[in-house]
């Protein structure tokens, strides 16, 4: 028994350094982190980043932290450990991550941040996020053009906790609250998640029968609106959301949804990868640390052309 | 004095149910539309999420346990309900489809597995519950995940060619003007009633809960009846992961995540001990009421959600605290009864 599990142990060590070994390019290796691969949005932008770091002939290491302060720490720890060549990351939390992005400059690693900012200059070569204020504002602005500028409407927010998502309803009030006729009657946070999304509008729908639409923060809680919408057969309630994901498109498509803003999650992870080539290839710095990409505004008219987060015009 | 601790004992013996009308009474006031019959039933409708999770929970923490990986279990038997209506299950060359009531079928026939391999980790190989089950909260997530590679399964309206729609019936269809969910709540509640007030089986799982050894010794088949209380509590999350994927025609694989504090919850709210041998599977749906009625009023209110994860706590330990001084009067008045007898005794004696 003992011997086998000897034989096994090394014979598993073996095909671990085998794989390696096997694995290491000349060019190294680049670090993808983010929030969690199970979101669309979030896969998207992994996939954008995974995929062009290989075509420019890196090796890829794709990581999630849960948005997890903690274990984005030691994931960053890992990859100093590893002498990755680069770090892509959407990071936890725009003041906690200070600490582990400075960590890896120290170390002579280039760190490019995606989605998410952290609040410090001058650490990270470059930080590349959507415009959520003008994503806001267009589908807050087609939100009121749909409701005639005028009646009940209920705010879904994803999730408070979050930066991005305090920008983009600050973005629909700048827009909607210019219309008086326009009375919020209830504002409720739904964690980002679809069954949360449902779970409120349900009881929302309940609590304020005559609304005639629902803005939300981003895509799931959208979805998750247009299912309890549906449920209860109230078709004449408008829905806009945030984000961009296929499911989104289905339902634009089918006419549930009514617009959506689609960040574009491949486009700036893509991006990414090629500040961090540029600056290993040179040490050529892009001439601003802070960019910033416009969410692309989609209704029925366009919502064939988006795929994974990537909008072709094709 | 007697008659006065007697009033109190009662009191607390009911306050779940005291506590929920008083939920109920206090949203009727606060919110229009709170107290109407189409409200009562959505939010009945949720609370059967919570409550068919923690009949299950019921049944296991009676006999000692604890199952943490319900809420895994919800979300890897919404997936596979996805797969099997979205892809088929490829079986050589070809693809089965089935029709959706052989799907909700290998569903609740999972869950049991799932069950079945907690129970045999616990019984067969000694491991502690918290661990076994943790550890299958982590299998179970990891695989809902790796299902269909972290994504969903949209649109799971079925295909006319094939013969599987009508998926959307089982979450959100109505029966009598009741949604589905609550019958299928009425029914495994009385299942479960059935099972503990009425059967052999049901003293089994008490006696384990009371006192494992002596149970053995006295003849209990401990690893049987243990075996059983954790499929009964897989079947009931896969359950669940259907009436979820169901109702948002969509099975997202983090679905069910945390539902397992949800369902301790209530179960502890509803005065089940959480050293076993001492609770009832009504009191659990009570419990599940009170916690979703709370938190639907509160969204209905407006309140924001960090402050709702706050009240949702308190409540939960307040509970448990009440359910203390409530075991303690309860001794109190036993021993003032018994007093009493024996003063008596000794007066008719003299």
């Amino acid at each position: 028994m003992k011997k086998f599990t000897l034989l096994a142990l090394s014979a598993a060590v073996a095909a671990s350094l085998s794989f390696t070994a096997q694995a290491a390019s000349e060019k190294g290796t680049i670090a993808i982190m983010v929030n969690a691969l199970d979101n669309p949005y979030y896969a998207a932008e992994a996939a954008g980043a995974d995929r062009q770091a290989k075509a420019l002939g890196y090796d890829t290491l794709v990581l999630s932290h849960s948005e997890d302060v903690k274990k984005q720490n030691e994931l960053f720890d890992n990859a100093i450990g590893q002498k990755v060549k680069g770090i892509i990351v959407d990071c936890a939390d725009s003041t906690a991550s200070v600490a582990a992005v400075q960590k890896a400059t120290d170390a002579g690693i280039p760190v490019a941040l995606i989605n998410r900012e952290i609040v410090k200059d001058g650490i990270a070569l470059v930080q590349l996020t959507h415009n959520n204020f003008q994503a806001g504002s267009d589908v807050a602005n087609r939100f009121v053009e749909l409701m005639e500028e005028e009646g009940p409407y209920v705010e879904l927010t994803c999730n408070l906790a979050d930066n991005n998502c305090v920008t983009r309803s600050k973005a629909f009030h700048q827009v909607i609250d210019q219309f008086p006729d326009m009375k919020m009657v209830a504002r409720q946070d739904a964690k980002g998640a679809l069954l949360d999304g449902k779970n409120a509008m349900d009881s929302i729908l309940q609590a304020h029968p005559d609304l005639k639409g629902v803005i939300c923060g981003n895509g799931p809680v959208a979805l998750g609106a247009v299912a309890s919408l549906k449920s209860a057969g109230r078709d004449d309630v408008v829905v806009v959301g945030i984000d961009g994901s296929n499911d989104e498109m289905d339902s634009i498509k089918a006419g549930d949804l009514k617009a959506t803003a689609m960040l574009q999650a491949q486009e700036l992870a893509v991006q990414g990868v090629n500040y961090l080539d540029a600056y290993l290839k040179d040490g050529s710095k892009p001439e601003k640390e802070r960019i910033m990409f416009r969410g692309i505004f989609i209704d029925q008219t366009n919502a064939d052309k988006v795929n994974d987060f990537l909008y072709s015009d094709k | 004095m007697n008659s006065k601790y007697t009033i109190s004992m009662y009191l607390l013996k009911a306050r779940t149910f005291i506590a929920l009308l008083a939920v109920v009474l206090f949203f009727s006031f606060m919110v229009d539309n709170y107290f109407t019959v189409s409200n009562l039933l959505i939010m009945t409708q949720h609370v059967a999420i919570t409550g068919l999770i923690a009949i299950g929970m019921t049944l296991v923490i009676l006999t000692a346990g604890i199952d943490l990986s319900v809420g895994s279990v919800v979300g890897l038997g919404g997936m596979i309900a996805g797969l099997l209506i979205s892809q088929g299950l490829p079986v050589g060359d070809s693809i089965i489809f089935f029709n959706i009531v052989e799907v909700c079928l290998i569903v609740m026939v999972f869950g049991g597995l799932v069950g079945l391999l907690n129970g045999i980790i616990i019984t067969k190989f000694m491991v502690a519950p918290f661990i076994c089950t943790l550890g299958m909260l982590y299998v179970g997530r990891g695989s809902a995940l790796l299902v269909n590679n972290g994504s969903t399964f949209p649109n799971l309206t079925g295909f006319e060619e094939l013969g599987n729609t009508g998926f959307a019936f089982l979450g959100s269809g109505t029966v009598m003007g009741v949604y589905l969910p609550i019958w299928i709540m009425v029914i495994v509640t009385i299942i479960a009633v059935y099972i503990t007030t009425k059967t052999p089986l049901g003293r089994y799982i008490y006696a384990i809960g009371c006192n494992e050894n002596g149970a053995r010794l006295a003849g209990v088949p401990v690893i049987k009846t243990k075996l059983f209380v954790y499929i009964f509590s897989g079947v009931c999350s896969a359950i669940v992961g259907l009436i979820l994927a169901s109702q948002l025609l969509t099975s997202h694989p983090m679905t069910g995540n945390m539902f397992e504090m949800d369902a301790i919850g209530a179960t502890a709210l509803g005065g089940t001990s959480l050293a076993g041998g001492r609770g009832k599977v009504l009191g659990s749906i009570i419990g599940a009421f009170v916690i979703v009625f709370l938190a639907d009023g509160m969204v209905m209110m407006g309140v924001s959600n960090f402050w709702q994860m706050v009240i949702k706590g308190i409540v939960i330990i307040a509970a448990v605290i009440i359910d203390q001084m409530q075991e303690n009067l309860q001794h109190k008045v036993v021993l003032m009864s018994r007093t009493a007898e024996a003063n008596a005794a000794a007066a008719a004696a003299k």
